[in-house]
């Protein structure tokens, strides 16, 4: 699914040159659960967005289901975004006025979706994270817990078959960070690839292969023994592998 | 993304802060606002003058008889002529052929008494076709018949203000008033000429208060013109032309003014007026006015127009995680620039229109407290919506091509 081939995502910063992602090979398949793990500053994030087509490689190759994204143009990159993948941030970034069906249905808007389809989806998405009874409420007057699932719900409302999430428990406790990772693994149990950065190694080891960066490069890959288990209850589980297919 | 998304986005946008929303708009509001009222009094005026023309007539020129004193008057005196006179009349009539109607007019401050009353009048003396120069028209009654003119009939007919303040109720037509000692009856009433003048610097007494008599009666009984006048010396106030169709009005006027001089002795004993040319003079006016106009609407229309610019840049600035989130969730940079393109629009738009309103309300009011003719063109309106469209547009798409230029994942990460 993902295939990168001497990635590189340098920064010019006047003499200095930061090499965020430096001759990075991956290869990611479909179906798969990749954790990646590695110190501050090593290059994690910066790689999410090279993979998620937010930010553009300085060399070498990168490609998603057979796609080069280091060849695309805005627009393609855009539509790629929108319809390809889905983000999940540390932050949630929902939108701080939007009540979480309009949140919900943003990329939606930006596949040209008909509103009375956007608003059958979005809802169907809340509820089977679990949210369905807050659908209009707005982000600031919920826990964190309840925005990341709500983000969740919004990567997957455009029917993505990657989910990339850049430390999507940072701002959890413990407990509900667990609860998300949950939703992941049921989510990659229904056929989604997942790519996780994070810096908890507990978390890290619910997945099926942890990728250590260190400097910008990839300094080791361990495929984990025995992924731990987030279990969540069977309704939830049931409703999210209805969901992530297409749209 | 579609526009009437995009709409809704931005309407949202704006009433998420209506107060800012609200102070943003006040310059497009104040602009299109004044120039609407402003263009309302313009069009007003005009429209005032185009009907003072037709009460005037656009083939029409009024020769009036100027009081001369001093040096004027001693050359006057040495040179013996007399001042505008019944020969002017019949030689211009007889001696020019684009002359259609030329009307002798003879003003008197005589004593009116009628019914006990005594009101101030002007005892006019008009000759045949007055009627059809003045472009008045009779209320009640008739005007006079030629053979009443040639027959220095007794016979009056009361402008309206005249009529209404001695008859009150009670026809006119058929009475009798006394003027010297002389009685005369009454056989019309004029319409109401309405007092004062328009906006024209056209000179206009207030003809209500005439009453008219045929020019011979007026001469003969009042003034007892003598019978041995054969050269019409007989000086009167003023001579009212109508020009036939297809001459040229000034070049007429021009001609009128070299052949009464002449039988003057070149004295300036009088003065032409062109009410057409007024008018015209009037316009040249009124285009400095809307030139004038047309700098304070740009002027305030660019001011309006940074005000947007400046809450816009700060817009994008305050929303740089949002346009990162959007980029995010799949927005390319057409659909941001869109984004911010629509709301400025949306902006100046709904100032425009709020402005529009406003300008038409104060055109209003302009008429309201001052009486005077005001008019709001669609012309107008529609060029006010337009502009305040350009403006947004304008003003608007250096802020929307900041927030698309943003990089995506420093937005996203911008605190
Ligand atoms: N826009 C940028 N301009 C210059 N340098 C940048 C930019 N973005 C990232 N970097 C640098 O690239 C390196 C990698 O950054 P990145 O954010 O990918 O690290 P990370 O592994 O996600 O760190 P963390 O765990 O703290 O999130 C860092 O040294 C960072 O300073
Ligand atoms: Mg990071």
């Amino acid at each position: 699914m993902i295939d990168t081939q001497k990635l590189q995502r340098y920064f010019e910063i006047g003499d200095s040159c930061v090499k965020a992602v430096d001759n990075v090979d991956l290869n990611i398949a479909a179906g798969e659960f990749v954790a990646v793990m590695g110190p501050s500053g090593s290059g994690k994030s910066t790689l999410l967005y090279v993979l998620g087509a937010m930010d553009r490689p300085t060399a070498g190759s990168v490609s998603i289901n057979n796609r080069r994204l280091d060849l695309m143009d805005d627009q393609q990159c855009s539509d790629f975004r929108n319809r390809e993948l889905g983000f999940v941030f540390q932050s949630f970034h929902l939108l701080p006025r939007m009540n979480l069906i309009r949140n919900t249905e943003l990329p939606m808007i930006y596949a040209q979706a008909e509103p009375a389809v956007r608003r059958a989806r979005a809802e169907k998405l809340l509820k089977a994270v679990g949210l369905g009874d807050r659908m209009d409420r707005l982000p600031t007057e919920l826990s964190g817990g309840q925005c990341q699932r709500a983000a969740i719900a919004r990567a997957l409302v455009n029917g993505p078959k990657l989910l990339l999430a850049d430390e999507p428990t940072g701002n959890l406790d413990s407990h509900t960070g667990l609860e998300i990772i949950g939703i992941f693994q049921a989510l990659n149990r229904a056929g989604m690839t997942v790519v996780m950065v994070t810096h908890d190694e507990n978390m890290a080891e619910h997945a099926g292969r942890i990728i250590r960066m260190r400097d910008g490069r990839v300094e080791h890959i361990e495929k984990v023994a025995k992924p731990l288990l987030s279990k969540l209850p069977a309704e939830i589980e049931n409703s999210l592998r209805e969901v992530s297919g297409a749209a | 993304m579609q526009l009437k998304e995009q709409i809704n986005t931005g309407l949202t946008g704006l009433f998420d802060h209506p107060f800012r929303t609200f102070l943003t708009m006040l310059g497009i509001i104040f602009g299109v606002g004044a120039v609407i009222a402003m263009v309302s009094i313009g069009a007003g005026a005009e429209r005032e003058a185009l009907e003072e023309l037709k009460k005037f007539g656009d083939s029409s020129i009024r020769v009036s008889s100027l009081e001369i004193q001093g040096e004027r008057l001693t050359e006057a005196l040495k040179k013996q002529t007399r001042g505008l006179s019944l020969g002017d009349v019949s030689y211009l009539l007889s001696s020019c052929q684009f002359i259609d109607i030329a009307v002798a007019e003879k003003i008197d401050e005589y004593g009116l008494y009628v019914l006990n009353h005594k009101p101030l009048v002007k005892i006019v003396g008009v000759g045949d076709g007055f009627l059809q120069a003045s472009r008045f028209e009779v209320a009640s009654g008739r005007f006079f018949s030629a053979a009443e003119q040639e027959n220095a009939a007794l016979v009056a007919v009361l402008g309206a203000g005249v009529a209404s303040e001695v008859f009150g109720d009670v026809e006119p037509v058929g009475q009798t008033i006394q003027i010297e000692r002389i009685r005369f009856k009454v056989i019309g009433v004029m319409q109401p000429q309405g007092s004062g003048s328009g906006k024209l610097a056209i000179k206009r007494r207030d003809h209500d208060r005439d009453v008219y008599l045929p020019l011979k009666t007026s001469l003969q009984r009042l003034e007892k013109w003598p019978v041995e006048d054969k050269d019409q010396y007989h000086e009167i106030n003023s001579i009212w032309i109508e020009v036939k169709r297809g001459y040229d009005l000034l070049q007429a006027r021009d001609i009128v003014r070299s052949m009464i001089r002449r039988r003057h002795s070149e004295i300036d004993d009088f003065e032409i007026q062109v009410p057409l040319e007024i008018l015209q003079q009037s316009q040249k006016t009124q285009q400095l006015f809307n030139l004038v106009m047309a700098l304070i609407a740009g002027i305030s229309l660019l001011v309006g127009g940074i005000g947007i610019m400046n809450i816009m840049l700060a817009s994008v600035n305050e929303r740089t995680r949002e346009i990162g989130v959007r980029r995010a969730l799949g927005a390319s940079k057409r659909d941001i620039v869109v984004q911010f393109l629509v709301e400025a629009t949306l902006i100046s738009i709904l100032g425009g229109l709020i402005g529009i309103v406003a300008g038409i309300g104060i055109s209003w009011l302009i008429a309201f407290y001052t009486g005077w003719t005001t008019a709001v063109p669609l012309s107008a309106v529609l060029l006010a919506f337009f502009v305040s469209i350009s403006v947004g547009i304008i003003f608007g798409s250096f802020p929307a091509a900041k927030a698309s230029g943003l990089d995506p994942v420093k937005a996203l990460r911008y605190e």
